[in-house]
């Protein structure tokens, strides 16, 4: 039986109603159309669907929605600003060509703002470790890792989140 | 060479932007939240090879909210397939794999449907099943998976199906060149080994995925995830359906790597029984059963080489292990036969079977049969040099040839990096020098190169059209896939520095097959070349449009006009440029106002240039192999890697790995070289990491991201450690010399780990990928042998 919860997601109280053995990935996905956050595997395996929760990385494919109840949940819409400006991390991974397909992307955004919010200055080293739960088939990653460099030296990342 | 205000810059990313928000509408998004959408899904085959005795879907129906429950005797009666039909949508009689599908349900709910297909109710005759390629292969196989084969139909390359040595034998193709068995006899050394490679999977991050919606006047619009053309043909064969009946669709891909759209049939099928949109999203376990995986292959390669180090014969057997069903089987088997033209080869003789066995269906993966013979070619070159005691880039450089000679197959070599390629990367890994050894004596280093080529077939055709519009936008339809490659991009590039406008000036119109004008396809590291060439004669067309019009209405001749920046201007005054409204209906003199805002033309609707660029295949000698003309480019390069092997654990890493590769002509260099950075990981990931593993009754056990593992950022070389080099040696045909790159860069990477591992700890991996289990195997062996090849 579906229930009604209230979300904080981008900063906005939405009101849902859900089976409670559902996933946060396909709330946000079917009941929000916040699309920007993918599923790929649906074992946590991937990556593709980090988002934050009270500003950690989260898989939400495998993250049940009634525990997201009372946490602040940020997706990638709301990692930008109004009228699309974008993130450092996003300009980033823009002007680095960190971008091929772009499934990953969102996914991959969310993990490095999470970790950039916990270690603003990270190595190399410490960024792939901090990446090592999402999988990109097209990059090699290369790209992804110097984007989250170039961000974590240019700005600091936005503690709001 | 020219300057380029758009080619060859690494101008922004047309379709980066929105893929960074989020805001990039994929497949996977399409139908979320559509009223009366219903969800499909698949019941597959839990046995290998048995008969369906009986099929009970009445406690399937009854689950409430499901519409249909469909099985094999729903669907057409004809066998389909890409090169042999010998399959049908869902299995009639005979299950022939773990997964092979046996019903489908759709309903209003995604949980309705798993429920009903968990509750169709299948009895099975097992029947006794072969999983082994060389032992399927016998011709008294006393397993035969499909007994009907001789009568199957074979749309194309039907020559390889004659003389076929064994009953589960639906493939054989030949390449002969010379007379190898002199050239054996006459040889100084002969050098024998058997490679062979298990079966990957592309993990392209978006899920195999299909949405169908039925119209009212009895068409259907089917969505694809994977590529326009290469989906919407074999649904109409299947369907038995005209070009305007179907009408399909894409988008941007989530990943391409070769894979092959799946679950198409099953939302179409689905669609057209139920009369509703039907939405399918694989999970990722049945995008491992169901996808059509790259494909094992045994080689045998067996040279014959002269003291001087020139190599005299080559003579390659390969068996193929194509799963259950062809599909594209048999065309990567006779591509595989591409790799040939990396080096001299005077006598050559090559030998490859396709074979069924009992296990998923395979198809092509980035490489297409070239990454499966060149890891073993390309080990076996290291043999061939240890066995003239050359330097085996001293070896490779002496067997390579140079443009204007004719390859193995007929087919002229047009231009070749290849020698410069494999000295920027030799260099740069300073070949010759001993590699550091850490401390840990258990941990050694060594370096390893292999050369690679790709080839782009002949036998395809692109076509653009170029509309340009009142306000000076030039639309571009074209019939490929950007699957993040870039494509898009690059015609970009194309347009607006033909046109001399800025890329904001220029949209793409794509992934619509009524809409698209005919392609092949993003495949065969072909769209670059083809559909670029394609374009180019669209936009001459439409100057030429341009310019006689404009001519006409100022009263000058052709000659007089030159067309860009939004429009056109008179050769003598290139300062006022007309816009292109200026030939619209709605500015004739005579039109006074009356047809105020006519966007058309008094002489037609618009300008609209169209282009075809077909590569005009010379025909194969079935006998033989050899054709004119058979490739239209190669994409050649070379790799060097330094490993260091625990010989505790038997963990490889990979600490460098350097790529050059021939463009022709770097349309884009950051995409290009991101897009081998990402060849090359892949290339680990099959060295090292990715392989099927199978139980001993043919069940996958480990289809999922976790027990088959797919390189992440702790598994790779990264900053200057994972770096590409990309040479231009024009090609004649490309536009602006450019040709296809988006294969090549995998090819060399599984080779040139392994020679890497035998530089450093003095064993031979053959078998792919190299795990940590067989890499203390083959150590084990090693101490109680010496350290030598064993095919030496």
């Amino acid at each position: 039986m579906r229930r009604p919860i209230e979300l904080s997601v981008n900063g906005v109280t939405e009101e849902v109603y859900v089976e409670p053995w559902w996933t946060l990935a396909r709330v946000l996905r079917d009941e929000l159309g916040l699309t920007g956050t993918k599923v790929s595997c649906e074992t946590g395996d991937c990556g593709a669907c980090t988002v934050n929760i009270d500003g950690r990385a989260v898989r939400s494919c495998i993250y049940p929605v009634m525990k997201a109840v009372g946490k602040k949940i940020v997706t990638i819409e709301g990692l930008s600003g109004e009228d699309d400006s974008l993130h450092p991390l996003q300009q980033a991974f823009l002007d680095h060509f960190a971008v091929q397909c772009g499934y990953c992307t969102p996914g991959m955004v969310m993990s490095a703002n999470a970790l950039l919010q916990e270690n603003p200055h990270p190595t190399e080293a410490e960024i792939k470790e901090g990446l090592k739960g999402n999988l990109c088939r097209c990059t090699g990653y290369n790209k992804i890792i110097q984007a989250v460099a170039a961000a974590a030296s240019a700005s600091a990342p936005n503690k709001e989140n | 060479m020219a300057e380029f205000a758009y080619v060859g810059r690494s101008v922004p990313k047309v379709d980066a932007r929105a893929k960074v928000l989020g805001k990039t509408k994929f497949v996977s998004e399409e139908g979320i939240g559509f009223p009366g959408m219903l969800y499909g899904k698949v019941l597959f085959s839990p046995h290998a090879h048995a008969r369906i005795v009986k099929i009970d879907t009445s406690k399937a129906a009854a689950v409430r909210g499901v519409r249909a429950v469909l099985t094999g005797k729903d669907v057409p009666e004809t066998r389909v397939g890409m090169l042999i039909d010998d399959r049908h949508i869902l299995c009639r009689e005979i299950v022939r794999f773990v997964g092979d599908p046996v019903a489908c349900v759709a309903a209003e709910s995604e949980d309705a449907a798993a429920e009903a297909v968990r509750l169709i109710e299948v009895e099975y005759e097992i029947l006794p099943a072969i999983f082994d390629a060389e032992a399927a292969m016998a011709p008294d196989c006393p397993v035969v998976i499909h007994p009907d084969l001789p009568a199957y139909n074979r749309p194309l390359y039907a020559y390889m199906g004659k003389d076929l040595p064994g009953p589960n034998v639906h493939t054989h193709h030949k390449v002969r060149k010379g007379d190898v068995d002199r050239a054996f006899a006459e040889a100084d050394f002969i050098v024998e080994n058997r490679y062979e490679c298990d079966r990957i999977t592309h993990c392209q991050m978006e899920p195999y995925n299909s949405v169908c919606y039925p119209q009212t006047d009895g068409t259907a619009t089917v969505w694809t995830s994977a590529r326009l053309h290469e989906t919407h043909d074999p649904l109409l064969q299947a369907f038995g359906l005209n070009p305007s009946q179907l009408r399909t669709r894409t988008s941007y891909q989530g990943g391409m790597f070769g894979m092959i759209g799946r679950p198409e049939r099953f939302t179409l099928l689905l669609a057209q029984k139920t009369g509703r949109p039907v939405k399918m999203v694989y999970t990722r376990e049945e995008n491992f059963i169901e996808g059509l995986n790259r494909l094992a292959e045994i080689v045998y390669v067996k040279d014959g080489l002269k003291k001087d180090g020139t190599i005299v014969a080559r003579e390659i057997k390969g068996i193929v292990n194509t799963g259950a069903y062809t599909h594209h089987g048999p065309l990567v088997i006779r591509n595989g036969a591409f790799h040939a033209s990396q080096y001299r080869l005077p006598n050559y003789r090559w030998d490859a079977y396709g074979i069924y066995t009992n296990t998923p269906a395979c198809g092509p993966l980035r490489g297409f049969g070239s990454a499966e013979v060149i890891w073993a070619t390309e080990q076996h070159m290291d043999l061939d040099a240890r066995a003239v005691g050359m330097d085996p880039i001293e070896f490779r450089l002496l067997n390579t040839p140079d443009a204007g000679e004719r390859d193995v197959r007929g087919t002229l070599v047009t231009c070749i990096g290849a020698k410069r390629c494999l000295k920027i990367v030799s260099d740069r890994i300073e070949w010759g020098e001993p590699s550091d050894q850490p401390a840990e004596s258990h941990i050694k280093v060594g370096k390893g190169i292999a050369l690679a080529n790709k080839y782009s077939m002949a036998d395809t055709a692109s076509s653009v059209i170029l509309d340009m519009k009142p306000d000076g936008v030039l639309e571009i339809s074209h019939g490929g896939d950007d699957c993040g490659q870039g494509l898009n991009t690059v015609l970009t590039q194309i347009a607006a520095e033909q046109f001399s406008v800025p890329m904001e000036m220029v949209r793409i119109v794509w992934g619509d097959s009524w809409r698209s004008p005919y392609d092949f396809g993003t495949a065969s590291s072909r769209s670059t070349l083809y559909i670029g060439n394609a374009l180019i004669k669209a936009c001459d067309d439409a100057k030429r449009q341009i310019r006689e019009l404009a001519a006409k209405k100022l009263g000058m001749d052709d000659g007089d006009i030159e067309v860009g920046k939004g429009g056109f201007w008179l050769r003598d005054n290139p300062e006022k440029v007309f816009p292109m409204s200026f030939l619209s209906l709605a500015n004739h003199p005579e039109a006074r106002g009356t047809v105020k805002g006519a966007t058309c033309l008094e002489e037609s609707a618009g300008i609209r240039g169209t282009g075809v660029f077909w590569g005009h295949p010379g025909a194969e000698d079935p006998e033989t192999g050899q054709g004119e003309r058979l490739a239209i480019s190669y994409s050649y390069g070379a790799q060097a890697a330094e490993v260091a092997v625990d010989t505790e654990t038997g963990v490889v890493k990979i600490l460098r790995l350097y790529s050059a590769f021939d463009t022709g002509k770097t349309m884009h260099p950051t995409m290009c070289e991101a897009q081998h950075e990402g060849g090359m990981v892949q290339g680990i990931g099959s060295a090292l990491y990715e392989g099927f593993i199978f139980d001993e009754a043919g069940v996958l056990m480990n289809p999922n991201l976790h027990d088959y593992k797919v390189c992440s950022t702790g598994d790779v070389p990264s900053g200057d450690d994972l770096w590409v080099a990309l040479v231009e040696d024009p090609h004649p045909e490309g536009p602006y010399g450019a040709k296809g790159t988006g294969e090549s860069a995998m090819c060399p990477t599984a080779s040139a780990v392994a020679n890497a591992i035998y530089n450093a700890v003095g064993v031979r991996l053959t078998q792919l990928p190299m795990t940590p289990e067989r890499v203390l195997a083959a150590l084990k062996e090693q101490r109680g042998d010496s350290r030598t090849d064993a095919a030496t």
